[in-house]
């Protein structure tokens, strides 16, 4: 039973680096309405922007975060505009768009290899030791992630309720050609969202390697299937269900991690295939993006 | 003269094995329109197949653990090689074909890729684990008496035999009315089906054929280098037989040919007599950076490749995969 | 049910809703065969759904849907195609990268070398089809007027032009009934006469159509019959004058009912 609380507790850390993840994914799949494969490789940029930052530049690591967070926005704006603008303004098969981001992904990883090399390495941080709630142990540093993940939800739900543009962001992805006819101009939305987007991914990025306690180039392609388990669960383009995709398939991996460890991030590729067969629009319906 | 012999025949060995992956891969992406992002895995099977039908018993005491290990004669590993990935293709297809869209397919065979090598990698009854299978004997090679360091006498010869037969098999499709459906389907999946095309079942098909000739140039990789482990069959490799398709031209057989060469045999086997600058991952790491830029580049650019897709004309049917080429412009806007 | 009795296209009680909003509301029509049946009404009146459930793309919650006295509720849409059940697109679906005659020939029904086996094994069979196939198809691309455009890639031609080869690949298909979803949409007024005449000449020859539109022009030039169908209903049928005289359907064009 402890262990079973235990394995929840894992979960919800787990959870929390999905969400920032998932919904990072989501808001640009539903946004732009392509899946974009570099995403993996856009975290591992953040985490190694952040390392560098803390290592070459000696900055605090929370200022490093803030500044890397801001950074990759706008680096992932730029490529994206620079990149995937082109072929999305000569209206490119979709098979085409997903061909660049896989190619994007190479490029990105091969950049990480190229100034970082291939080995391991690890953010020294305090907070490894742990904490006993109940049953429950969990370091500083667990608890810092799930809390940061929540305060960061809780903004994008703000963002996407209370600001003109966050209600921009959810008319283009609900319905494109509605929000074209009602006057919304998609290019400032799309540039929006891949800057949050870039945003978030780093968040992802850096949670994801501090939980793991070290990080490779390999680190969010990794991940990435985790990911898009956790966006279909939910449906794409739905933030919140992203969020609840990412709790599910969290939860669900640390509780298969009890009796097949190795396996447990696999575990999400079934639940990705039991979606896609039984309910190919996610958990939360909607019409029109299966 | 002797230590380049064995040099440029290497090379060729490998474009021989690419040629054909790009044969198999452009009947699904170039002909067909399916975006399979873990074709590799594909290859992994064959190899790992072949290689453990080839091979014996694992010996006592070394360590090493593996399924099968049949000893079975040249050639049937390579067919059941053939087979084998077939059979996981069709599965993987059966999954994701019901009414998806291009993305979700993609994203599956990518998620499925992933899990197949944490499953090769920490099973290590399966497929001996990290360490992979190796000592793979080359077929004929001691009926011809030819040394293990010669193995590409006798496999370029069965190489060339295997890519003949593969590249007449899509040659027939590309001039048939099956490859004009399945172009059909690539550019509008529900404009096929209202004209009674069976789209699933196609496209079953040829995720089933594709992936069988994946897995037969997995076979040929496994018996060329004698060894195969999970480290071969990153997502990369993948991406490198993509760049000899879209380099070449999709929908050719003799463009992805083409795309072969430069890819596997100009820019990676040339890339890896480059002297070693800085750390030992830094020339890959810039080799893949111009790949993947020149990916990008063509689909911009020049979507059709080198050569490009061709276009049949009445009386002067399309031989060798020259013909009419397509008149340049952009793809439509096509995509159900 | 009695064989034999029922019309070349049936449509009982067929019923879809799309998250709990009603698009067809137990509809039932028919076409007879021979004849171009009209089927008009506002927009979001559910037409076009209708023209999905007949021709398979959209699987329907209840009723049937019977062609050719055979229940083809259940068949997907490429098998109520092989029957003879062709449809069109409110926005042409060519298949844009590849030629106008590749386009016609793909709508050829049992073509020989459509499977792999029989592309590597029937080779000589193939061919033999193959060549009458583009006679067909070369003679049908003059009679639609597109045989200049041959060799043309599909995505060059002008929105009429598509309409042609669609209206092409249904001569092709050999349909029983075709089914045309806004047939006019991005026509040229230069090429309405010549689709018209087209339909007409198609008629003759022994297809029947279900025709969706907009233009009640071209209703009134084709159809023997128009059906109405608003918010999802039937609301009657009859001929064009008829039905100009029944109250609610000028409401429901006004959208003043209910």
């Amino acid at each position: 039973m402890n262990e079973f609380i235990q394995a929840m507790g894992f979960g919800l850390v787990t959870a929390s680096v999905l969400a920032l993840a998932a919904v990072g994914l989501t808001l640009q799949f539903g946004v732009t309405n392509y899946a974009n494969f570099a995403y993996g490789d856009i975290m591992t940029l953040g985490v190694y922007l952040t390392w560098a930052l803390t290592t070459a530049a000696h900055l605090n690591f929370a200022i490093a975060l803030v500044v890397a967070v801001v950074a990759m926005a706008g680096i992932t704006a730029a490529v994206a505009e620079g990149v995937m603008g082109p072929f999305v303004r000569r209206r490119s098969p979709t098979v085409v768009l997903l061909m660049v981001t896989f190619g994007l992904s190479l490029i990105l990883n091969s950049v990480i290899l190229a100034i970082w090399g291939a080995n391991s390495d690890a953010f020294q941080l305090p907070g490894t030791q742990p904490l006993h709630f109940g049953p429950l142990l969990l370091t500083p540093i667990q608890l810092t992630i799930i809390g940061g993940s929540i305060v960061a939800m809780v903004a994008i739900h703000l963002l996407l309720t209370r600001t003109g543009i966050g209600k921009r962001m959810r008319a283009v992805s609900d319905n494109r050609d509605l929000a074209r006819v009602s006057g919304i101009s998609p290019t400032p939305v799309v540039r929006a969202t891949w800057a949050i987007t870039g945003a978030l991914a780093t968040l992802a990025g850096v949670s994801l390697a501090v939980e793991a306690s070290q990080f490779s180039p390999g680190l969010g392609e990794g991940f990435l299937f985790v990911i898009f388990a956790a966006v279909i669960l939910g449906g794409v383009g739905r933030p919140y269900g992203a969020m609840l995709g990412a709790l599910v398939v969290g939860l669900v991996t640390e509780v298969v991690a009890l009796w097949l460890p190795q396996y447990k991030l696999d575990v999400a590729f079934v639940v990705l295939i039991l979606v896609l067969l039984l309910r190919p629009q996610g958990l939360i319906a909607s019409a029109g993006k299966v | 003269m002797s230590t380049l012999l064995p040099i440029f025949a290497t090379a060729f060995m490998y474009v021989i094995i690419y040629a054909i992956l790009s044969i198999g891969l452009n009947l699904q992406y170039g002909v067909t329109g399916i975006v399979n992002f873990t074709y590799y895995t594909f290859v992994a099977i064959g190899a790992y197949v072949a290689g453990v039908l080839t091979l014996g018993k694992p010996p006592a005491g070394s360590g090493e653990t593996y399924i099968l290990g049949l000893n079975l004669p040249f050639p049937v590993p390579i067919v059941l090689a053939a087979l084998v990935a077939g059979l996981f293709g069709g599965l993987l297809a059966l999954t994701v074909f019901r009414r998806l869209r291009s993305d979700y397919l993609a994203i599956t065979t990518l998620c499925a890729g992933t899990v197949a090598f944490d499953i090769v990698t920490n099973s290590t009854g399966l497929f001996n684990g990290p360490n992979g299978i190796y000592g793979v004997p080359t077929p004929l090679a001691s009926t011809f008496g030819v040394p293990p360091q010669n193995s590409y006498m006798v496999l370029i010869p069965i190489g060339l035999v295997i890519l003949g037969l593969v590249w007449w098999v899509a040659h027939c499709i590309d001039l048939s009315p099956y490859g004009r459906t399945l172009r059909a389907i690539r550019e509008g999946r529900d404009a096929a089906a209202s004209f009674g095309k069976n789209t699933l079942r196609l496209q079953l098909g040829v995720m089933i054929l594709g992936c069988a000739i994946a897995g037969i140039g997995g076979a040929l990789t496994v018996e060329f280098v004698g060894a195969f482990n999970p480290s071969a069959f990153e997502t990369v490799e993948t991406f490198v037989v993509y760049a000899a398709v879209i380099l070449g031209g999709p929908g050719n057989n003799l463009g992805v040919i083409l795309g072969a060469v430069l890819v596997q045999g100009v820019i990676i086997q040339g890339s890896l007599y480059l002297p070693t600058i800085g750390a030992e991952s830094l020339v890959p790491a810039i080799r893949n950076m111009v790949i993947g830029a020149m990916v990008i580049l063509v689909l911009y650019f020049r979507p059709r490749g080198m050569v490009g897709e061709t276009r049949p004309q009445l009386g002067v049917p399309r031989r060798w995969g020259i013909g009419r080429t397509l008149a340049p412009g952009s793809r439509g806007e096509a995509d159900s | 049910m009695s064989v034999g009795a029922r019309p070349l296209l049936d449509v009982v009680q067929v019923h879809k809703s799309f998250g709990g909003v009603e698009a067809v509301a137990d509809c039932s029509f028919n076409v007879v065969e021979g004849e171009i049946c009209g089927l008009i009404g506002p927009n979001g009146a559910g037409k076009s759904t209708a023209v999905g459930l007949i021709g398979g793309a959209l699987r329907g919650d209840r009723g049937q849907v019977w062609f050719a006295q055979e229940d083809v509720t259940r068949w997907p849409a490429h098998r109520r195609a092989r029957a003879g059940l062709l449809r069109t697109f409110q926005l042409s679906q060519e298949w844009p990268n590849l030629t106008v005659i590749e386009n016609v020939l793909l709508a050829a029904p049992e073509q020989v070398g459509e499977t792999l086996w029989s592309a590597l094994s029937a080779r000589r069979r193939m061919r033999r089809q193959e060549q009458e196939n583009w006679g067909r198809a070369e003679h049908l691309l003059a009679v639609f007027g597109l045989a200049p455009l041959r060799d043309q890639l599909a995505w060059t031609l002008s929105g009429g032009q598509k309409r042609l080869l669609e209206l092409a690949r249904i001569a092709m298909g050999r349909a029983k009934l075709a089914l045309l979803d806004e047939p006019m949409a991005g026509v040229s007024p230069a090429l309405r006469a010549s689709i018209i005449s087209q339909i007409r000449d198609m008629q003759a020859s022994g297809i029947s159509f279900l025709l969706v539109e907009h233009d009640l022009g071209v209703v009134g030039e084709l159809c023997s019959r128009v059906i109405v169908m608003a918010t999802g209903r039937v609301l009657t049928e009859g001929t064009l004058d008829e039905i100009r005289q029944h109250p609610e359907v000028a409401a429901a064009y006004l959208g003043v009912s209910r």
